[in-house]
Parts: C-alpha cells; sequence; structure tokens
C-alpha cells in the first residue's frame, strides 16, 4: 500500500487530533506523575470499598425481601423452619444458603439476579398462585445447583467430621454413617423443603 | 498560514508536530472524569461480563460442580 506522502489522513486521525481527544490521549502537562499515579490509587482505594459495600449491601436479607415475591413467600416460610429461630440463636439468612462463596462464583450468581430482576418487572411470581404454581421449577434449580456443588452451602456452616452422631436420633445417625461420612450423598439429597415448604410432589419429575 | 489537522507533507504530520497546550483545569477536569467516572464504569462493565460469562457457561455446561 502506497504511503500518503500528503494531503489529510483519515478519520481516525482526524479523530484523535481533536483537542479534547488530546486531552485524554497525551502526557500531561501540568501534572506530575507522582500526582496522578497518587490520584489514581486514592480513587482505586475509594472504588474498591464502594464495591465491596454495595457487593455486600447485595448480599443482605434487607436486599433479598426488598421484592415483594421474596418477602411474601419464602422469607414467610423460613420463619417457620430451625433455619430462622432454634436453641443457639444462630440463623440462616438468604444469601447463606443461597449465594456462593467464591467471588467468581457470586460475580455470577449476581449476574444471574437479572433474571430475578426481569421476573420482577413482567410479574412472573407477583401473586401467591404464580408462586406456588413455578415453585416446582425454583425448586429444581436451587436443588440442581445444590447436587452439582456437594451441598456447598451446606457445608459453609454443617461440618461432617465435627457431627456428633451419638446426640443424633440413631436413624439419623445411621443414615449421616452409611451415606454422608462414606462421601456418597452430600446434605442436598436427603434434606430438602428445610427451609421453605417443598413443591407438590406430585409435580415433580424424577424426585426419589 | 492556517493548516488543518492531518495535513501530512513529505510523510509527517505537520499538524502533531505542534500540539496545542491545554489549559490546567482542562487537564484536572479530564484527569477526575476519567478517576471518577470513566475507569470505575469500566471497571464495573468488566466484572459484570466476567459474571456474565460465568453464568452463561453454567447455563451451558451444568452449575459449578457438575462439569
Amino acid at each position: 500500500m502506497a504511503t500518503l506522502r500528503e494531503g489529510r489522513r483519515g478519520l481516525w486521525c482526524r479523530l484523535t487530533s481533536k483537542p479534547w481527544v488530546q486531552l485524554f490521549t497525551r502526557p500531561s502537562t501540568h501534572f506530575s506523575l507522582a500526582f496522578l499515579t497518587l490520584g489514581g490509587f486514592i480513587a482505586g482505594v475509594a472504588f474498591w470499598g464502594a464495591f465491596n459495600t454495595a457487593l455486600e449491601f447485595a448480599n443482605t436479607e434487607q436486599f433479598c425481601i426488598g421484592c415483594h415475591e421474596m418477602r411474601d413467600n419464602v422469607y414467610q416460610e423460613l420463619q417457620k423452619t430451625v433455619h430462622w429461630s432454634n436453641r443457639t440463636g444462630v440463623r440462616a439468612t438468604c444469601p447463606d444458603c443461597h449465594v456462593p462463596h467464591p467471588w467468581t462464583l457470586k460475580i455470577a450468581r449476581k449476574m444471574a439476579a437479572s433474571k430475578e430482576v426481569w421476573g420482577h418487572l413482567f410479574g412472573l411470581i407477583n401473586t401467591r398462585e404464580k408462586f406456588v404454581d413455578l415453585r416446582p421449577t425454583l425448586a429444581q434449580h436451587e436443588w440442581d445447583r445444590m447436587k452439582a456443588s456437594r451441598s456447598a452451602e451446606c457445608r459453609n456452616c454443617h461440618s461432617a467430621p465435627s457431627m456428633a452422631l451419638d446426640k443424633q436420633k440413631s436413624e439419623a445417625a445411621s443414615a449421616h454413617k452409611a451415606q454422608l461420612l462414606t462421601g456418597e450423598k452430600t446434605c442436598i439429597d436427603c434434606h430438602r423443603g428445610i427451609a421453605h415448604q417443598l413443591p407438590n410432589v406430585e409435580e415433580l419429575q424424577g424426585f426419589d | 498560514m492556517h493548516v488543518k489537522a492531518c495535513t501530512w507533507i513529505e510523510g509527517r504530520d505537520v499538524t502533531q508536530a505542534t500540539p496545542a497546550q491545554p489549559r490546567k483545569w482542562h487537564e484536572a477536569f479530564a484527569f477526575l472524569i476519567l478517576a471518577v467516572f470513566i475507569w470505575p464504569f469500566i471497571a464495573v462493565a468488566f466484572v459484570g461480563a466476567y459474571g456474565l460469562a460465568f453464568w452463561s457457561y453454567f447455563m451451558l455446561a451444568g452449575p459449578p460442580g457438575s462439569q
């Protein structure tokens, strides 16, 4: 390709020769590198703090029940279970079970919540009837997720090696000994409907 | 004589050789816009794209742990 020796060059050159563009692409003439890096450093620290604060806020129960779909359905059901009230006063909040801890999985879950925003905007479960109708699907999503992760969110609090089997009922102890401690099964394989009501079992496919 | 931007003479952009001196407050303003709006926006967009990529992958390959 012949080099253009004279004349006006292309669009890119004309765009980058605009003074307001050069303000961003040229070295600073008034500010030192030390000042600019310090400014960038401070802005970076502030951004990181703000980002984490926002992420943590999006991981609170208050945020989750900000939508009436969650507040009127699953949140009410949770309050009747042992994961809400028990003799030790330790309780689970929504994200403890429904948001993975590893950063990548957490961010992926936050993006997946865009689907929930969609559902909210278009009222997919905005009445109790619609919610109950969709419950088998919604529950199956969580069961599939927990089965794949080998009940990772349960195990954030519950640890098989720390279970005092002699303090459990004999049938629980023998089931844990035979299936949990051998790694054959994890929590979700047996413990379903422990924090929310179960779907109508007849509607489920492949429920064992 | 006024030379229009991007005019090349003898293989050299004559208008690039003599850049205009920006005003100090213009540079300060550009710095603040970059530090407070543009880079944070790009950072959030990058994290969002990262999460979206993994979410899409999990939708195709099954939830994490099933791969």
